[in-house]
C-alpha cells in the first residue's frame, strides 16, 4: 500500500503544491474511512447472520 | 471441577432444544420486536444521530475548515487522525479495565466487554498507523520515523494482535476470559514502559531536522472547532460500534452455548441407539 | 513460597543435567546464531563491531524463547499439569522455581555468548560491572515474562507458534534497554548505561509480581 502511495505521489507532485496535498488527503481519509466502514459493515452482518441462528429470547442481552 | 461454568447449558433439557428448533423458523409472537441484528434502540437512536453528524464531520474536514498556514490542505488528516487516536487508546484501556473488573467480578458481561474494545482497538490502531504514515509523509518527509509514539503505538498493535490470538484459541468461556484478561491486564504497564523506554531510546540520537514541529502552535476559530467536534463524533461513534461489537460477541456465545447443546444432545440420541445408558461411564 | 520455588527449580534443572537440552542443543543454537549474524553482516566492513550489543540480545532473546519452550514441554508430557496442580505446592512458588531454573540457565547462556562474542567479534569487555548487572536484571525479566506467557501457552496445540507472538512484543523493552546498556558498557561511557538498568528491573518487577499472581489462575485451566 505505501510503496503504491510514494509512486502516486511521486508522479503527483509535479502537477503542483496544492494537489499533491489533496493526494495525501484523499489517501488518508479514503483508506481509513472505507477500512472502517468495512469493518462496521462486518460486524453488523456477522450479527445479523448469528442472531438468526437463535430463537428471539436467545437473542438479547438481559432481556 | 465439579460446578458447571455454564449453569446456562446445564438447565436447558433436551425437550426444550427441539421445541426450540422447531419453532425457531416462525417469528415469535411473544418478542416481536426482537429483531435479527446486533441492533438495540440505543445503537438505532446513535445511528440516526450519527448519520448528520458525519455528514457534517466530512463538511467541516475537508471543505469547511481552512487550510493551515505551514501544513496546507494536509492539515485535514488532523481531523481524521486525532479522533482515531483518541478511540484507539480508549478502546485499549476500556479493554484493560474491563480485564481487571472480569477478574475480579467474573461476568459474562465484562469479558465480552473487554474483547470487543481490544478487537475495535486493533482496527483503530492500525487506521492509526497508516493514517500517521500518510500524515507522516507530507510534514515529515518520511512515512515512518522511530519517534516514540510511533514506535510504542506500533508495539501496542503487536500487543493486541497477540490478544486476539489468544482471544481465538477455543477454549471454554472461563478459560478464555482468564487467559484474555491476564494478557489484557497487562496492556497498560507495557504500553507504559514501552512508551518510556523509546521515548529514552530517541532522546539519545534524535534527529532534530526530521522533525519540524507539524502543528502551527495557534490552532484556533474554525480549525479548533473541527478538531474538538470530530473527537465528539468519534468517541459517539466508538460507541456506536462498540455496543454492536459487543452485541455480536454475545450472539456468538449463545450460538456457541446452542449449538454444544444440540451436538450433545444428538451424541445422547446415537448412544441411546447404540444400547448406551445416557449417563453411562464414557469407554 | 521460597521452599516450594527451591524445590521446582532443583527438579527442572536436575531435568537438565540429566536430559542436557539446553547445554547439548541450545548452547550451540546460540553460537550458531552469531555465526549466522556474522554471515549476515560482513565482519570486515565494521558493521559487526557496531551491532555487537544489538546481536548479542537478539541472540539472547531467541535462546530465552527456546528455554521457556523446554522447560514447559517438560510439564506437558504424562499429565504433568495435573500432578503439579495436585502437588499441593503454592502457584507463586512454581512460578518462582520456573523463573529461577529458566533464569539460571539463561544466565550460563549469556556468560557462553559473551565469551563468544569476545572471541568472534573481537569485542572488547570493558566496563564489565555494567555488563554483569545488565545480565542479572535482563535475564530476571526475560525469564519471567517467558514463564508467565509460557504456562499460558504451555496446554495448547498451537503453543510454539503462540508463545513468540506474545513474548517477543513484550520483551521489546529489555532488547532496547539491554542493547542500550551494553553500548554504552562496551563504548566506556557506562554512566549512560544504568537509567537502562533501572528500566529493565522495574520490568522485571512487574513481571515477578504479575507471575505471582496470576500463575495460579494459569495453571487451573485445561
Amino acid at each position: 500500500m505505501t510503496p503504491l502511495l510514494a509512486t502516486v505521489s511521486v508522479v503527483l507532485a509535479q502537477i503542483g503544491d496544492s494537489s499533491t496535498q489533496w493526494v495525501y488527503v484523499a489517501a488518508g481519509y479514503g483508506i481509513v474511512v472505507i477500512g472502517i466502514a468495512v469493518y462496521a459493515v462486518l460486524v453488523i452482518r456477522r450479527g445479523r447472520k448469528l442472531s438468526r441462528q437463535l430463537d428471539p429470547e436467545d437473542r438479547r442481552w438481559m432481556s | 471441577m465439579t460446578t458447571p461454568t455454564e449453569p446456562r447449558r446445564s438447565s436447558i433439557r433436551p425437550s426444550d432444544v427441539v421445541t426450540d428448533a422447531t419453532s425457531a423458523p416462525t417469528p415469535s409472537a411473544a418478542a416481536p420486536s426482537v429483531r435479527a441484528t446486533s441492533g438495540s434502540r440505543t445503537t438505532r437512536v446513535l445511528g440516526i444521530v450519527l448519520v448528520p453528524a458525519l455528514a457534517l464531520w466530512a463538511y467541516l474536514a475537508l471543505l469547511g475548515s481552512p487550510a493551515d498556514v505551514n501544513q496546507g490542505e494536509v492539515v485535514r488528516l488532523l481531523y481524521v487522525h486525532v479522533p482515531i487516536v483518541v478511540i484507539a487508546y480508549a478502546a485499549c484501556v476500556l479493554s484493560a479495565v474491563a480485564s481487571a473488573v472480569w477478574l475480579w467480578k467474573r461476568t459474562q458481561w465484562w469479558d465480552l466487554v473487554a474483547a470487543s474494545a481490544a478487537e475495535i482497538a486493533t482496527v483503530m490502531v492500525a487506521a492509526t498507523l497508516v493514517v500517521g504514515s500518510i500524515y507522516g509523509k507530507p510534514t515529515w518527509g518520511v512515512f515512518w520515523t522511530w519517534d516514540a509514539r510511533l514506535t510504542a503505538t506500533a508495539m501496542l498493535m503487536l500487543l493486541l494482535l497477540g490478544y486476539l490470538a489468544v482471544r481465538g484459541i477455543p477454549a471454554s468461556v472461563e478459560v478464555r476470559g482468564r487467559r484474555s484478561a491476564i494478557v489484557a491486564m497487562l496492556f497498560i504497564p507495557n504500553i507504559v514502559i514501552v512508551n518510556q523506554s523509546v521515548v529514552w531510546w530517541r532522546s539519545l540520537h534524535q534527529d532534530p531536522t526530521l522533525f519540524r514541529l507539524s502543528l502551527s502552535p495557534s490552532i484556533e476559530g474554525l480549525m479548533l472547532f473541527t478538531l474538538v467536534y470530530s473527537f465528539a463524533v468519534g468517541l459517539l461513534f466508538f460507541v456506536w460500534l462498540l455496543i454492536h461489537r459487543f452485541r455480536v460477541a454475545y450472539l456468538q456465545d449463545q450460538v456457541d452455548a446452542v449449538g454444544l447443546d444440540l451436538a450433545l444432545e444428538e451424541r445422547r440420541e446415537q448412544g441411546w441407539d447404540d444400547g448406551w445408558a445416557p449417563g453411562g461411564a464414557p469407554s | 513460597m521460597l521452599r516450594d520455588a527451591w524445590l521446582m527449580a532443583g527438579k527442572d534443572l536436575r531435568l537438565e543435567w540429566r536430559s542436557r537440552v539446553v547445554l547439548n542443543q541450545i548452547a550451540p543454537l546460540a553460537l550458531l546464531f552469531l555465526v549466522l549474524f556474522a554471515f549476515g553482516l560482513d565482519p570486515d566492513k565494521g558493521l559487526l563491531d557496531k551491532a555487537t550489543p544489538g546481536l548479542y540480545w537478539v541472540a539472547v532473546l531467541f535462546c530465552g524463547l527456546l528455554a521457556v519452550q523446554r522447560s514447559f514441554a517438560l510439564e506437558s508430557t504424562d499429565g504433568n499439569r495435573d500432578a503439579l496442580r495436585m502437588s499441593g505446592l503454592e502457584p507463586g512458588g512454581i512460578f518462582l522455581g520456573k523463573f529461577s531454573a529458566i533464569a539460571a540457565q539463561l544466565l550460563a547462556l549469556e556468560a557462553l555468548l559473551l565469551a563468544g562474542v569476545a572471541i568472534l567479534y573481537s569485542a572488547r569487555l570493558d566496563g564489565f560491572g555494567l555488563l554483569a548487572l545488565t545480565c542479572v536484571v535482563a535475564t530476571a525479566a526475560i525469564a519471567a515474562a517467558g514463564t508467565l506467557y509460557g504456562v499460558l501457552a504451555a496446554g495448547l496445540r498451537v503453543r510454539e507458534t503462540l508463545l513468540p507472538l506474545l513474548l517477543l512484543p513484550v520483551l521489546a523493552p529489555v532488547l532496547l534497554g539491554s542493547t542500550r546498556a551494553f553500548e554504552a558498557a562496551l563504548s566506556g561511557t557506562t554512566t549512560d548505561g544504568w537509567p537502562w538498568v533501572g528500566l529493565i528491573a522495574i520490568f522485571a518487577l512487574v513481571y515477578v509480581g504479575a507471575g505471582i499472581a496470576a500463575f495460579g489462575s494459569l495453571m487451573e485451566e485445561t
